[in-house]
């Protein structure tokens, strides 16, 4: 579903991916780890589009497409999402017509027509009981004034509503309490399916215990250093980053 | 460089004014107290020219470009025909009460009749009218302000609507305008509004030829006690169109006054000067605006909201938005008076820049004489909000769409003001009709 090889990118002419390797299939959650500032968000920026980072070298692969040519809407309507680390608010923007809206557009990308309002609203319904997410959104800008908790779980309704191949998670556990957090896993959990994937990116290994994931990386300044299986997330947890980082520098020394 | 402008229009203004003032005498004289009033404009605006630069009121507001033409004065009898225009003009899904003015006079065979309670008087029938006498020129005062001594000098007639009752559907003034050269084009209304009368106002202007034309639109209101009285203001004029608005509103106790001033891409040159005075106590005033600049646009808001009563209320809320090479002013002054205890008054602009050649000059002036007072403002300039346009295309939408619904999000905070759903629609048309999405220029981040 994914491959990305080599893949640089850098800010304002500063270096953050120094050389990345991921590929994903379809049915598969892959969970991304890593320090603080070793570039987690600025990949799934990358992949989502987003044109303040410049991709410098390398490529990404997304269902046999070029990934790095589609503006960031094509990419969504090709079945990518990112859920956001930090959401950003947006008053005036309704929440009901903007996911409507964003329904719309990638069901035409696929060939569909729009659902009528009475089948939105129906699994509008649906996807926020999926998601235990029961604050009313009708009459609402989109984010504004939500929880830190609530825009995380307004982030996962998205990922339901528009039912996506490849769905990045960028912290959504974090800031989280416990029970927000075990919603938010049930609901990726039972979104999960054969043909679609995941990729977690998180700092703790609390969400792991929810989420399983099949393979866990850890990318630490820009490049993945370590690949595992779940094992090398409790590893990470009970060892800590300096593990990585002394092993790395003992390798390089 | 002088306080004034004394350019070869003002030269031709000059020159005409006695000739235009003997015309005047043998077609429709005006009563001696009246034509005091005219006479001392007029010395006013001979002493005093145009407004340059150097006055504070017109810093970033130069006239010398718009008029460095001749616009002649008009006889101020066209005729033309209608009927096509008026569709054009008018708002699908408002049962309105149109009232059809070209070039500032009432084209009776055009308009619909006038509900009960409600009279609209022209030529001699306003100048001689008991309100004339009362309230001409001194509700706007042309003593140090440049317009209004030029509208009353060279106005050749004045519209006087009279409402005594509640109306049931809101009043539609439209304002038509033919020349067949460049012209200046004066044109005033007197409003007095009875006590207790609820009522609603929209004001539309529409070009029906290409010749450059200088409007000056002056109106006096006069807001009796418990008093409601909503006016849509909505300029959509098209090139060629120099627009000068003053609009003057005393407000009685316990009158509520909401003024909804819109500007869209089209006319050059516009500058409204929207001053409410609250002279009666527990009044209350509300101002809001949205400007769309583009093109080599400059509009220029002056708001004035005068506190002069305890317990009065007052909101304004402007909103910007510039594209292409537009400049957009906003000086808003709120006045509260000795004695104006209780006051409340709020304000807030706000305008994104959506090119980087656009630009905005905002001012709040708050001149505070009381001291049991709530009062605020705030002033902001941004432009388009990059991280929240990536988030709408990480979810699929278009860079336009994301880009419009952005735009119709920060208008929506005006818009909403609009009780009339038709209108509010209509406006909404306008906006979208003005946005020119795909030249808009994404600005660095
Ligand atoms: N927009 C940006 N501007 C400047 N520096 C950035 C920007 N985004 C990320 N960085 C820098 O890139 C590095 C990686 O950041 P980030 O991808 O957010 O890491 P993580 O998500 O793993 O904490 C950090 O040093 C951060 O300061
Ligand atoms: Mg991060």
């Amino acid at each position: 579903m994914l491959q990305i090889k080599n893949l640089q990118a850098s800010v304002n002419g500063e270096p953050i991916l120094k050389g990345v390797d991921l590929e994903v299939k379809a049915g598969e959650i892959h969970a991304i780890m890593g320090p603080n500032g070793s570039g987690k968000s600025t990949l799934a920026s990358v992949l989502a589009g987003n044109e303040l980072y410049e991709v410098t070298g390398g490529e990404a692969w997304f269902e046999g497409k070029n990934l790095l040519e589609m503006p960031p809407e094509i990419r969504a309507r090709e079945g990518l999402f990112m859920a956001f680390q930090y959401p950003v608010e947006i008053p005036g923007v309704s929440n009901i017509n903007f996911l409507k809206t964003a329904l719309a557009e990638i069901r035409a990308h696929r060939g569909l027509p729009p659902l009528s309002a009475k089948e939105f609203m129906q699994r509008l319904k649906e996807k926020q009981e999926l998601v235990e997410f029961n604050a009313s959104l009708v009459n609402r800008s989109l984010n504004e004034g939500f929880s830190g908790g609530e825009k995380k779980r307004n982030e996962i309704l998205q990922l339901a509503m528009l039912e996506p191949k490849l769905a990045i998670l960028d912290e959504t556990d974090s800031g989280l309490d416990i029970d927000a957090l075990r919603i938010v896993a049930n609901g990726v959990n039972k979104l999960r399916a054969k043909d679609n994937a995941f990729i977690i990116i998180t700092h703790y290994q609390r969400l792991l215990q929810y989420i399983i994931p099949d393979y866990v990386h850890v990318l630490y300044d820009g490049r993945i250093i370590k690949s595992g299986t779940k094992e090398l997330a409790y590893e990470l947890e009970e060892k800590g980053y300096d593990w990585i980082k002394e092993s790395l520098q003992a390798s390089f020394s | 460089m002088s306080k004034s402008i004394f350019n070869s229009f003002y030269q031709y203004l000059i020159e005409q004014y006695e000739a235009f003032q003997a015309n005047l005498q043998g077609t429709l004289p005006w009563p001696d107290a009246l034509l005091k009033h005219k006479q001392q404009a007029f010395e006013l605006f001979k002493k005093q020219g145009f407004p340059s630069t150097k006055q504070e009121d017109w810093k970033y507001t130069n006239l010398a470009g718009p008029l460095q033409q001749i616009f002649h004065l008009s006889a101020g009898n066209e005729t033309a025909d209608l009927q096509t225009a008026l569709k054009a003009a008018s708002i699908k899904d408002v049962q309105a009460c149109r009232i059809v003015l070209l070039n500032g006079r009432l084209q009776r065979a055009y308009s619909d009749p006038l509900p009960e309670g409600v009279h609209f008087l022209e030529g001699a029938e306003a100048l001689h009218h008991y309100y004339a006498e009362e309230y001409f020129a001194s509700l706007a005062d042309p003593t140090g302000i440049p317009l209004v001594a030029l509208n009353t000098a060279f106005v050749p007639a004045f519209n006087l609507l009279h409402i005594q009752k509640t109306t049931d559907r809101p009043l539609h003034i439209m304002h038509f305008y033919a020349s067949h050269q460049a012209s200046f084009l004066p044109e005033r209304l007197l409003l007095v509004t009875e006590e207790q009368v609820q009522t609603q106002i929209i004001d539309t202007f529409h070009q029906l030829t290409t010749e450059p034309i200088l409007i000056n639109y002056v109106v006096e209101q006069y807001l009796k006690e418990q008093v409601a009285m909503d006016i849509f203001l909505i300029n959509a004029l098209q090139p060629n169109a120099t627009f000068f608005h003053h609009s003057e509103t005393y407000l009685h106790s316990q009158s509520t006054y909401h003024h909804l001033n819109f500007s869209f891409p089209g006319a050059d040159f516009i500058r409204n000067n929207i001053n409410a005075r609250l002279q009666g106590s527990a009044s209350e005033a509300n101002l809001w605006g949205l400007y769309v600049g583009g093109g080599h646009q400059l509009v220029d808001n002056h708001t004035i909201v005068d506190h002069q009563q305890p317990g009065c209320n007052s909101n304004e809320w402007y909103k910007g938005i510039l594209q292409d090479k537009s400049t957009g002013v906003f000086n808003g002054k709120i006045f509260v008076e000795k004695g104006a205890q209780k006051t409340n008054a709020f304000q807030k602009n706000n305008a994104i820049l959506l090119s980087r050649e656009a630009t905005v000059h905002a001012k709040p002036q708050l001149e505070i004489f009381a001291d049991d007072v709530k009062c605020s403002h705030g002033s902001t300039v941004g432009q388009m909000n990059e991280e929240a346009l990536f988030y709408l295309r990480t979810r699929g939408l278009s860079e336009l769409t994301a880009r419009q619904l952005l735009i119709e999000a920060f208008a929506f905070d005006i818009l909403s003001k609009i009780p009339h759903k038709a209108v509010a629609h209509h406006v909404m048309e306008l906006l979208r009709q003005h946005l020119h999405l795909e030249s808009s220029i994404p600005i660095d981040a």
